[in-house]
């Protein structure tokens, strides 16, 4: 662990004179001081920093004047925590945004000469399936003088057989490296050595590095394990040493195993699939130079003219993706400037309008000496304490969240750091102030700029408010556009969840375990995947196994479709529909029973066996009109299989099994048999609890094939655990959005309504003396109100229905909006806002003209 | 001459007393060990930085070390306006302490 942590480094580096900065940091290091240490720290240098300089600055703004802010926002609590929560979702969004943002533009690795470190990305030709990676290696790593050392890694797809003396089998995710890299990284092997050039030698014994929680999960920690075998992945290999757990290059793994030099290879003599290649700069060379050279010494390969030219490389950095996150960073800033916008004016207007409200008792004491630099600062410190705790809360609250989200996603990269780094907090304070300037500054400029005596001779009522009623109206409509379009979709994310979670109704979700299965010999695909599925078969209390390319909850994607319709027949012939390969069993293990026709048999899945396909329920309602589609023809292609399209006759129908779990309106698809391939999904039906075969599953393949991978062995109710939790979080965060800003504005339009009946008393009154009717009266109170809510209403809508197009960018289907959601949002808005107006025009309605009159 | 706070004065009186080896760690415990308080290293910070602006104190950078993290450790030493400021608070104590021994005891 760092001492102290390297959120706090940042906040000491804040405040700490440069001169003992060093001096702290390293007392905090050398006692081991953690976080607590060095926030005790931090706030002691904040304070004498403070109190020395500036403190000065604030001198306008007393110790009164807070207390008074303190006791007006107990009288006004409503209005208070409804100005607090908007402020504190605004900055809890600015802090998350910026975090977010700031990573992905400028993280880097989190040790010293990480900045140093980029991928070296070869642009293959489309169709080429050569490795170049093992060539350009070669060539770069001879001849690159930019480059101090070149690497190779590849993430072993699955997770590979760790088979343990007691017969338990686990999985491990392992990383491939070049074994010399390890010295360019800073960290010490808790026991043993590291991987070293020798380890990738021709011939060199099969040896592993691991992890720390792995050594201590299986070995207790054993300081003997260094020097001893162990069974991964089907190959007995030797221990060397043992890495602390915040060792995570290039990403997270538990075991790392060496690429041999020459092919790249790891337990196969060619390159292991999905090889990349990294580089580490020279000390005061750029990216640009780099990818200058190796563009020079790239490997050469034939053009579409089938004319020899060289590869194109690109050097990027390795932790930051710069590209889309150039584009990315103004936009988001530019969001996160536009709610704080939107929120600081809505709050200013709520400032304002109690302002207005106090404009007497603000009138007497400008008479009574105190100057208007005085009064502002009464006015602004309100605004002050509210804006220190929504500060406070919204820093709190994004910390909490972007910790549940590092929890959610263990695969976030390792160098990505969701705390607020110091510039996040800097950004916060700045919106701080820039929110108690504009929200409680200005406000109490405008309402002091009248001159008292006027203001008393008026009862308070003088000067203008036409600017604030403008403005006001503005704030208001943009406000509810915001609320109207962030609950829309966040209805509508919340229907795609739940039809996420609910599934299909004939799967058994709580009765299935699904698996990931990777097979090591492109020559043995049947073989293996037969007996995988025989090993799985003979556990105790299965009663279904069976293999596919998808299972539900992984939805395939929609593939073109033809129909041959006969003569005569009215039917769509091109159509997209789901499709999935599927081996015999498997519909039946899901849950799902033929209701026409036959499943899929053996012999379907022979060569020169005549092509066959299954369509579900939906598909016969929406293609066939409900007709028997059996012995009908469709022409498509097998899922995952670069192969022609075929016409295959449809021999069966099941039920909606799950093609299309996210958006129920895409359900129609069809199922072709499954050919063997290098990776696929294996689903088990059980009689009891899915979770409790995992084990027995692991050790069943292992015995099948130790070299066998796997992954994501889950209960069918989890797949898509990840998907879920971004669509949840996604809805959570809009309906939280939404309903600050219809909060918000609600409270914004019973303030300035509240306030126009008290201002215009008099006026009123004298309408109702010269016989205006209540109709009236009310009309042309709540005239701009309604205004500004009908127009935020309908452009909300119209922005809500655009915002939901965007499903089309997530990677999962979502349903189509359908303008039901509007009506659903503006019902509960059109209520809030019949509340918001219905006290002040009570009043006005109940003011008599004789005592409006008297007012003053 | 400044007015030094009761914690100053501790500080220096344990940087005095520490030589040329008072930092802030063995300041804090030397304060703790003669003491019995338990001292906030932040707090020693502060007042090392306030007594060094006001001239009591100078400062200089030893070597780093690998134990600190490659980070050097600064020490402190009292200015001669520092030693003055000392005796000056120690001649007010004793003065203040003068005759009270007794009064103390049978309290």
């Amino acid at each position: 662990m760092n001492h102290p942590p390297a959120w706090t480094r940042g906040l000491l580096k804040l405040v700490v004179p440069r001169a003992r900065l060093d001096d702290v940091l390293g007392d905090l290091h050398e006692t081991r001081g953690g976080a607590r240490d060095a926030l005790v720290t931090v706030l002691a240098f904040a304070f004498y920093r403070a109190r020395s300089r500036w403190w000065a600055v604030a001198r306008w703004i007393t110790w009164s004047d807070l207390r008074l802010g303190l006791r007006l926002i107990r009288k006004q609590p409503v209005l208070s925590a409804t100005a607090v929560a908007a402020l504190t979702t605004a900055i809890t969004v600015a802090c998350m945004g910026y975090t977010f943002a700031e990573q992905m533009l400028s993280a880097t690795l989190p040790f010293p000469r990480g900045d140093r470190f980029v991928r070296i990305e070869i642009q293959t030709p489309l169709d080429s399936e050569t490795p170049y990676e093992t060539e350009a290696f070669q060539n770069f790593r001879a001849q690159a003088s930019t480059l101090e050392h070149v690497a190779a890694v590849a993430i072993a797809t699955g997770e590979l057989s760790l088979v343990l003396g007691s017969g338990e089998v686990d999985g491990v995710r392992t990383t491939y490296i070049t074994p010399d890299t390890l010295r360019f990284l800073p960290y010490t092997p808790l026991a043993g050595r590291r991987l070293v050039a020798a380890d990738g030698a021709p011939g060199a014994a099969p040896v592993v590095l691991i992890r720390e929680t792995l050594w201590r999960r299986h070995f207790s920690g054993s300081q003997d394990l260094v020097g001893r075998t162990i069974h991964l992945g089907g190959v007995a290999r030797f221990v060397v040493g043992v890495m602390p757990d915040r060792f995570e290059f290039p990403f997270q793994a538990e075991a790392w195993l060496p690429l041999d030099l020459r092919h790249l290879g790891g337990d196969t003599s060619g390159a292991v699939a999905g090889t990349r290649l990294i580089g580490v700069l020279r000390d005061g060379v750029t990216r640009e130079a780099a990818e200058a050279e190796l563009n020079t010494l790239a490997p050469r390969a034939k053009n579409r003219d089938n004319v020899e030219e060289p590869l194109h490389v690109r050097v990027r950095p390795f932790a930051a993706d710069l590209d889309d996150i150039a584009l990315l960073f103004p936009i988001v800033l530019g969001i996160i400037l536009l709610t704080l916008l939107v929120v600081v004016g809505n709050v200013a207007v709520l400032m304002a309008a109690r302002g207005w409200s106090r404009a007497t008792e603000l009138a007497v004491r400008a008479a009574l000496g105190a100057g208007r630099a005085r009064i502002v600062g009464q006015l602004t410190a309100e605004v002050l304490l509210l804006g220190v705790v929504a500060s406070t809360l919204g820093v709190l609250i994004s910390v909490a969240a972007m910790r549940w989200i590092d929890r959610a996603y263990p695969d976030i990269p390792f160098w990505i750091d969701l705390m607020p780094g110091p510039y996040t907090l800097v950004f916060v304070v700045a919106m701080a102030l820039v929110t108690v300037a504009f929200a409680g500054a200005w406000p109490a400029l405008i309402v002091t700029r009248s001159d008292p005596a006027r203001a008393l001779q008026h009862g308070g009522r003088s000067g203008s408010p036409g600017m604030f009623g403008r403005t006001a109206g503005t704030m208001i409509t943009v406000q509810i556009a915001m609320a109207v379009a962030l609950l829309s979709g966040a209805v509508s994310m919340a229907r795609g969840f739940l039809s996420y979670v609910e599934g299909p109704a004939q799967v058994d979700a709580d009765r299935l375990l699904t698996a990931r299965v990777n097979l090591p010999r492109p020559s043995s695909f049947d073989t293996l995947t037969r007996a995988v599925v025989t090993a799985a078969a003979a556990l105790p209390g299965v009663d279904g196994v069976g293999v596919a390319t998808h299972v539900p909850r992984r939805d395939p994607p929609m593939m073109p479709v033809e129909i041959d319709a006969h003569p005569g027949e009215s039917l769509s012939t091109s159509v997209r529909a789901p499709g999935a390969a599927v081996g015999p069993g498997f519909l039946e293990a899901v849950g799902g029973r033929v209701t026409r026709g036959r499943a899929f048999m053996d012999a379907d899945s022979a060569p020169g066996a005549l092509p066959v396909a299954i369509v579900n329920e939906p598909f016969v309602t929406q293609y066939f009109g409900g007709r028997n589609p059996l012995g009908r023809r469709i022409l498509t292609a097998t899922p995952r299989l670069d192969a022609p399209s075929v016409w295959r006759e449809i021999v069966g129908v099941v039920p909606d099994l799950g093609l299309s779990t996210g958006d129920p309106s895409a359900a129609a698809g069809f199922y072709v048999p499954y050919h063997p391939r290098v990776e696929f999904r294996l689903v088990v039906r059980t009689e009891g609890n899915p979770e409790g075969l995992t084990q027995p599953l692991r050790a069943a393949i292992a015995a099948v094939d130790p070299a066998i991978r796997l992954r994501e062995i889950v209960p069918l109710d989890e797949v898509g655990a990840d998907e879920q939790a971004f669509v949840a979080g996604m809805a959570s965060t809009m309906v939280s959005l939404g309903a600050a800003a219809l909060a918000l504005s609600i409270v914004s339009v019973y303030a300035l309504l509240s306030f126009a009946v008290t201002r215009r008393t008099r006026e009123i009154g004298v309408r109702v003396a010269l016989g205006a009717t209540p109709n009236k009266i009310v009309t042309t109170l709540l005239a701009s109100a309604a205004t500004s809510l009908t127009v935020g209403a309908v452009i909300g809508s119209v922005l809500g229905l655009l915002l939901m197009q965007a499903r089309v960018l997530l990677a999962f289907r979502m349903p189509t909006t359908g303008v039901w959601v509007v009506p659903t949002v503006l019902v509960p808005l059109i209520v809030a806002g019949l509340i918001a107006c219905w006290e002040p025009a009570r009043r006005a309605l109940a003011i008599q003209p004789a005592d409006a009159l008297k007012t003053e | 001459m400044p007015v030094l706070g009761e914690f100053e004065l501790l500080v220096l009186l344990a940087a005095l007393r520490l030589g040329d080896d008072a930092h802030p760690v063995s300041i804090v415990d030397e304060i703790r060990l003669r003491t019995a308080r338990d001292v906030q290293r932040a707090a020693v910070y502060v007042t090392l930085q306030r007594l060094e602006d006001k001239g009591l104190v100078s400062s200089w950078l030893g070597s780093p070390s690998p134990e600190r993290g490659g980070k050097a450790r600064r020490h402190v030493r009292l200015t001669r306006e520092g030693r003055e400021a000392v005796r000056e608070a120690r001649a007010a104590l004793q003065s203040m302490w003068a005759g009270l021994g007794r009064s103390l005891e049978e309290s």
